[in-house]
């Protein structure tokens, strides 16, 4: 379970980025963070991976306060979420194989397996002819899907995705969506940070709504 | 991690090349100034330790004096000899070594040479206070030793030593600098991967460990090579012409007389290098990979 309290986040040059949220998310929830830019959505995905640390306030994930984490318990705290960036963060250098298997090598996991679990994922993302290509050869979804890929190649407690159809064609959109979907089915917690209405319409699910910072909407269904 | 290291090594195979050479000559040139440091020493050591004060007796002292002036020396000095010559013993060296002129020869006799005492030292730079001892003596007529001569060479062998330590100390210090930009570079190149392995859980150790051992494995490949080539270049140095000189064939003393000198020379070399690859990339991380 994800808690947060009171969550204030303000910048050294005095911009408020975030102000006062609560909310709670229960374990296999999908949960669509909306607003416009600037609302502070990313910024609050940044909390959540202790990229950030809040001004005041807290973020409790499994009864344990991320403001209170030190050195090994952030790095355990971050091998528990499966982060899809907005910028995606898929090395231009590595290939689809590699990009993915990284987060396996983080954690510790042996070569043997590494190689399954991967080529396991690669299936999942209907990427399994792509496990040699560069980055820089695939297509837009094609690349939104390998971050998922790499997100969830762990089998994480909680996948946290930021614009992951910010990208993308109307088609992937779509599948995409679907992606996020069949994970959450499997039990996974998914929070999605979105612009787009429609997906959010169409999949009805609870909807948090920031503007300038604040919360201003925790509903089930559309996006406004 | 190993094999971490190894590809960081083949993906910036310039850079890696760079480092190790730079390494490779400080630790070749540091070792053979070292060596040539070592051979003035014991050019210096050999030269110091030959009978250098004579101190020529009285023709009136009695043997008695004798005895005393020697105690007085062997209680105040730490001496590596001391020989008594008679006029007599002086007169046979006088014979020996002009035994081809027959003139000279003529000219002598034992009255006309001193009795005298032959006296070296263990420690060179201790000749100068021997003399000022003896020549106080009453039964001494006069003393003489090579005065300038020991302390060109004491100025020499500091000079060397100063100079080698100040050059040893400089291609280190180069060294670790090399090892800093070469590692700023590679971290530079790696920030993104850094940043996703940061961010996906990836450990201090998992991010800093590869370039602390790519340091590491830098030191150990110039340490070895660079042993290596000082150990040729000794072995040279001994069967060439100038090794043939007993003094300069010291050169190669600590690898030729002794299959243990080698390995822990070889170790020492290599080890020293290790370490400072150790800590050119252990400051580099230190520094380019603080937050």
């Amino acid at each position: 379970m994800i808690k947060l309290q009171n969550l204030t986040k303000k910048f050294p040059d005095g911009t408020v980025a975030l102000a006062d949220i609560n909310f709670e998310i229960n374990d296999g929830e999908f949960i669509f963070i909306v607003g416009p830019s600037g609302a502070g959505k990313t910024t609050l995905f940044k909390l959540l991976d202790r990229e950030y640390l809040s001004d005041t306030g807290s973020i409790i994930i499994d009864d344990k306060d991320l403001g209170k984490l030190k050195g090994q318990e952030i790095v355990k705290h971050r091998r528990h979420l499966g982060i899809v960036f907005q910028d995606l963060k898929l090395l231009l250098t590595k290939n689809v194989f590699e990009n993915i298997a990284l987060t396996l090598e983080v954690a510790g996991v042996k070569e043997k397996e590494i190689k399954e679990r991967v080529n396991a994922v690669l299936s999942k993302v209907d990427l399994a002819n792509f496990a040699f290509q560069f980055p820089a050869q695939l297509s837009g979804g094609e690349l939104q899907r390998v971050a998922i890929a790499r997100a969830i190649v762990t089998n994480p407690k909680y996948v946290i995705a930021d614009e992951p159809t910010g990208n993308v064609d109307p088609a992937n959109v779509w599948s995409i969506m679907k992606l996020l979907k069949l994970i959450n089915d499997s039990g996974t917690t998914v929070i999605v940070a979105t612009h787009n209405v429609e997906v959010v319409d169409m999949l009805d699910k609870r909807v948090i709504r920031l503007e300038n910072g604040r919360m201003v909407k925790d509903k089930k269904g559309k996006y406004r | 991690m190993i094999k971490k290291v190894f590809a960081s090594m083949r993906r910036s195979p310039y850079q890696t090349m760079a480092a190790v050479l730079i390494m490779f000559i400080s630790f070749f040139v540091a070792a053979v100034y070292f060596m040539s440091s070592l051979t003035a020493q014991r050019v210096l050591t050999e030269l110091a330790s030959r009978p250098q004060v004579v101190v020529f007796v009285r023709d009136e002292a009695k043997p008695e004096d004798v005895d005393r002036l020697k105690k007085t020396l062997s209680d105040s000095f730490k001496l590596k000899d001391l020989k008594y010559l008679s006029k007599d013993d002086a007169l046979n060296r006088y014979k020996e070594q002009n035994k081809n002129d027959q003139l000279l020869l003529e000219l002598v006799n034992a009255q006309i040479l001193p009795a005298s005492l032959e006296v070296s030292a263990v420690d060179g730079s201790e000749l100068g206070k021997i003399y000022d001892l003896a020549i106080k003596d009453p039964a001494v007529e006069d003393a003489v030793y090579q005065k300038e001569e020991i302390k060109d060479l004491l100025i020499w062998v500091e000079s060397i030593r100063a100079s080698g330590l100040i050059l040893v100390g400089v291609l280190l210090i180069e060294s670790i600098l090399v090892l800093l930009i070469v590692f700023a570079l590679k971290i530079t190149l790696r920030k993104d991967e850094i940043e996703v392995i940061r961010l996906v859980g990836g450990s201090s150790w998992q991010i800093r460990g590869p370039f602390i051992a790519e340091g590491v494995i830098y030191g150990l490949i110039s340490g070895i090579f660079s042993f290596v080539l000082t150990y040729l270049f000794t072995v040279v140095w001994h069967i060439s012409p100038i090794g043939v000189i007993p003094a300069l064939a010291s050169f190669s003393v600590p690898f030729t007389q002794s299959p243990v000198n080698v390995i822990l020379w070889g170790v020492t070399q290599t080890m020293v290098a290790v370490l400072i690859g150790f800590i050119g990339s252990y400051l580099a991380v230190w520094r380019y990979l603080k937050n």
